[in-house]
């Protein structure tokens, strides 16, 4: 003990010594060795004042020394993390958003194994707590986390035009940070070959090709060649994944005894479910972990290559929207109609408080039935995420935490309420309903509040800049960022196999919606996106789920693209106004959630958010958006840029009354 | 010692600085008292102080010890100049006196008004 005791000291001086070193290089050449001496001095006389306790002298010393790797420069007394605050400020929306996507990504990510531990170490130590009232805590804390980080992002989120090689920067920022998540982050390995030798080229060879891309974005945008700098987005996105995909495989390949010559085409065969195209061979035991002997070595490729970039694509999208919002990218849109105020419908806090309340009572009345149903626990997932969205974007008052808190009792208490009848079809469509309504109604306060904003700026006033901010932007940008989000959102269907033309239709139309979206979003312009799209958008997962129902309802997963298909039909140029209209639409919507609420694999086992948060696996890959922590970050993205887009790029109540209507 | 450069910009953080040397103004100080005083990380303070140095506000001293005989290496003390002293009080009167404009505090304006009769 008093060995260890003696070491401490000596630990921290060397430590303190490296600060002083570090710190006295980044003065001019004629001031390091006085700056240094002067250091010491004071380290020397802080560790032999002896009126302090061993601790505060060990303590202070590591302060002060710290603190002189805080220096910023001579001409300015910002400390480096200032600095870089400033430089973050200064370098604009891209590189705001860009930190943004990687936070959420990031915490998302740590979240999601957060709930996995916690999920299964309360599961074994408090027995008295039932199956769904831990998932509903977990949840709630994932809400509760990722709204907070929304909400702290947006008050930092800066309005200026970006600096030069912001591109760059951020994209050796995002390489970093990825390769952080993909690689330490996965303590265990979920795919066999997620070591360094995978991640590391792949991080790389996505990092410089994104580098490029953002770079090549930024200039064509400055130059006004908005047409060249979006298809130069989109096959970056595209292209970037691709190398990723094929670089982070290479090693894999090798091991497999796969050939490489195909290996540009890994990655969109990576989008398809496994079996559709073998090659390779097996597996031996000795090249890949027991778990996969025996399996197909193009399936272990192709499912690690999925697996890996599934960030990677978020982020580029991310990257590349950003850049381009950045440096003016995006044509004003035409001008939208105007919108009158009416108030003579029920108050949101009053719709609310009721729903709450009402909720809460046959919560409590419901509270003795027995099994959690895991289907309609990720329809209420799916709520939660438009909630949060609209959270965000009317900002934190009583309403909207009343709203977030009355959907989510209402679905708890329509899960009590399937599992105490125990008659499925009936209550399954009864949820359906409610949960049509909570999503219709949130799509129409965000409608209102997104909406809103443009069409008053553009009414009231004559300043050129106050239109182009209020209907330019975001009639653009939201769908911009909506379609992002429901790009990243289709391919997260289940894991099942395909065994017939219908599901392997639906897993095709799916990836077209996927490749449909993402086309759309980044070389969205006037129209951000074009009515074909639009119905390609909805239309497309709406086969792809009837689909699914024919064949036995087991493939696809659609909360996510629920949710957005909501908000981004909410923001459709303000053309809808009536509130009834919202609620179609949330009707409409929802019942792509039928082959959810209705979803078992193959043994029959539901398909649920409890599965899906014993497995980690899920917050790799595409999986990632089909997690409650991924849907509710990719909500909170879309609140965030929500907030980004309101006038005066700042934070502010809003009334708490909605106010679209008819037209005059 | 170089000819004194500009007036240094007043910042908060500058000030933080000044104030804790207009304290005692012939008071040497020396730069972790500085720190504990103000509050200021060390990295943000000693470029202040180079600052405030190269502006002719502060003048810097060594300390005159035997470090072998004393066990440690001399430490640097900083004291206002003269010059210094009455920059940084005049500085504190104009900023109060933005302030009394803003909050209508009739003290601080008799304050200033001291500050520009002294």
């Amino acid at each position: 003990m008093n060995a260890v005791r003696g070491a401490r000291p000596g630990v921290v001086d060397g430590f303190a010594d490296a600060c002083v070193r570090l710190a006295a290089r980044r003065w001019p050449s004629d001031l390091v060795d006085p700056m240094a001496e002067e250091w010491r001095a004071e380290l020397a006389a802080l560790r032999a004042d002896t009126s302090l306790s061993e601790l505060v002298r060990l303590w202070r010393a590591l302060a002060f020394a710290i603190g002189l790797v805080r220096f910023g420069s001579v001409g300015s007394e910002e400390s480096t993390w200032d600095a870089w605050r400033s430089r973050l400020a200064r370098s604009g929306p891209a590189m705001a958003g860009l930190a943004g996507a990687v936070g959420i990504v990031v915490l998302s990510g740590a979240l999601f194994g957060v709930l996995h531990d916690a999920y299964h170490r309360l599961e074994r130590v408090a027995i008295a707590v039932t199956g769904a009232a831990l998932e509903t805590g977990l949840v709630l804390l994932a809400v509760a986390v990722m709204a907070a980080t929304g909400l702290v992002t947006a008050r930092r989120w800066s309005r200026q035009p970006a600096a030069a090689y912001a591109g760059i920067r951020a994209a050796t920022a995002l390489g970093a940070v990825m390769f952080l998540f993909l690689w330490i982050g996965n303590r265990v390995a979920v795919m066999p070959f997620m070591g360094w030798r995978d991640v590391g080229p792949a991080v790389a060879a996505w990092t410089v090709s994104v580098a490029v891309t953002l770079t090549a974005v930024r200039r064509l945008g400055r130059a006004g060649r908005r047409g060249a700098a979006s298809v130069v987005g989109a096959i970056g996105v595209i292209g970037s994944t691709d190398v990723a995909a094929a670089v982070g495989s290479l090693h894999a390949a090798a091991t497999l005894g796969v050939a490489t010559v195909w290996a540009p085409a890994w990655f969109p065969l990576a989008l398809l479910p496994a079996g559709i195209v073998d090659f390779g061979g097996s597996v031996n035991l000795v090249a890949a972990s027991a778990s996969h002997a025996g399996d197909q070595a193009s399936a272990v490729l192709l499912g690690n290559a999925s697996a890996m970039v599934g960030p990677l694509l978020l982020c580029a999208v991310f990257a590349v929207a950003h850049t381009m919002a950045a440096h003016g990218v995006h044509a004003p849109a035409r001008r939208p109609s105007p919108v009158v105020v009416d108030r003579r419908h029920v108050g949101t806090f009053a719709t609310w408080a009721a729903c709450g309340v009402a909720s809460i009572a046959a919560w409590a009345v419901l509270a003795s039935s027995g099994r959690h149903d895991d289907a309609s626990s990720a329809l209420r997932v799916t709520a939660i995420a438009v909630a949060v969205a609209a959270f965000v974007a009317l900002r934190a008052t009583a309403v909207a935490a009343v709203a977030g808190i009355g959907a989510f009792a209402a679905l708890v208490a329509v899960d009590r309420a399937v599992d105490a009848t125990q008659r499925q079809g009936l209550a399954v469509a009864v949820a359906l309903v409610a949960v049509a309504g909570l999503v219709g109604y949130m799509a129409w306060l965000a409608a209102d509040r997104l909406g809103a904003v443009g069409a008053r700026a553009d009414v009231n006033s004559t300043d050129a800049g106050s239109r182009r901010v209020g209907s330019a932007g975001v009639s653009s940008q939201i769908r911009l960022a909506v379609a992002i989000v429901a790009a990243l959102a289709t391919p997260g269907v289940t894991p099942a196999v395909p065994s017939g033309r219908a599901e392997m239709a639906t897993y095709v139309l799916a990836g077209l919606a996927w490749l449909i979206a993402v086309t759309a979003a980044l070389a969205s312009r006037e129209a951000a996106i074009r009515m074909v799209v639009a119905i390609a958008l909805i239309a497309v997962p709406l086969v792809g789920a009837l689909a699914a129902l024919r064949v036995g309802g087991t493939l696809l997963y659609v909360p996510a693209p629920l949710a957005v298909t909501a908000l981004a039909a909410a923001r459709w140029d303000g053309r809808w106004r009536h509130a009834y209209q919202w609620l179609v639409l949330g009707v409409s919507a929802t019942a792509l959630g039928v082959p959810l609420a209705l979803a078992r694999d193959g043994s029959g086992d539901a398909l649920g958010m409890a599965d899906r948060i014993a497995n980690n696996s899920a917050v790799f890959g595409f999986g990632f958006v089909a997690t409650a922590a991924g849907q509710i970050a990719l909500a909170v993205a879309l609140g965030i840029v929500a907030m980004r887009l309101q006038r005066g790029g700042s934070l502010r109540d809003t009334s708490n009354t909605p106010r679209l209507t008819a037209a005059a | 010692m170089a000819e004194p450069t500009a007036q240094p910009r007043m910042t908060t953080s500058v000030l933080k600085v000044v104030s804790a040397l207009l304290v005692d103004p012939s008071a040497e100080r020396y730069g972790l008292d500085l720190v504990h005083e103000t509050g200021l990380a060390s990295g943000t303070l000693y470029p202040i102080l180079l600052r405030l140095e190269r502006a002719g506000w502060v003048a810097p001293r060594w300390e005159d010890i035997d470090p072998v005989a004393e066990g440690r290496p001399s430490r640097r003390y900083y004291r206002l100049t003269p010059r210094g002293a009455a920059e940084a009080r005049r500085e504190i009167a104009t900023l109060r006196q933005h302030f009394a404009r803003a909050t209508g505090d009739p003290p601080a304006r008799a304050a200033v008004r001291r500050a520009r009769h002294a």
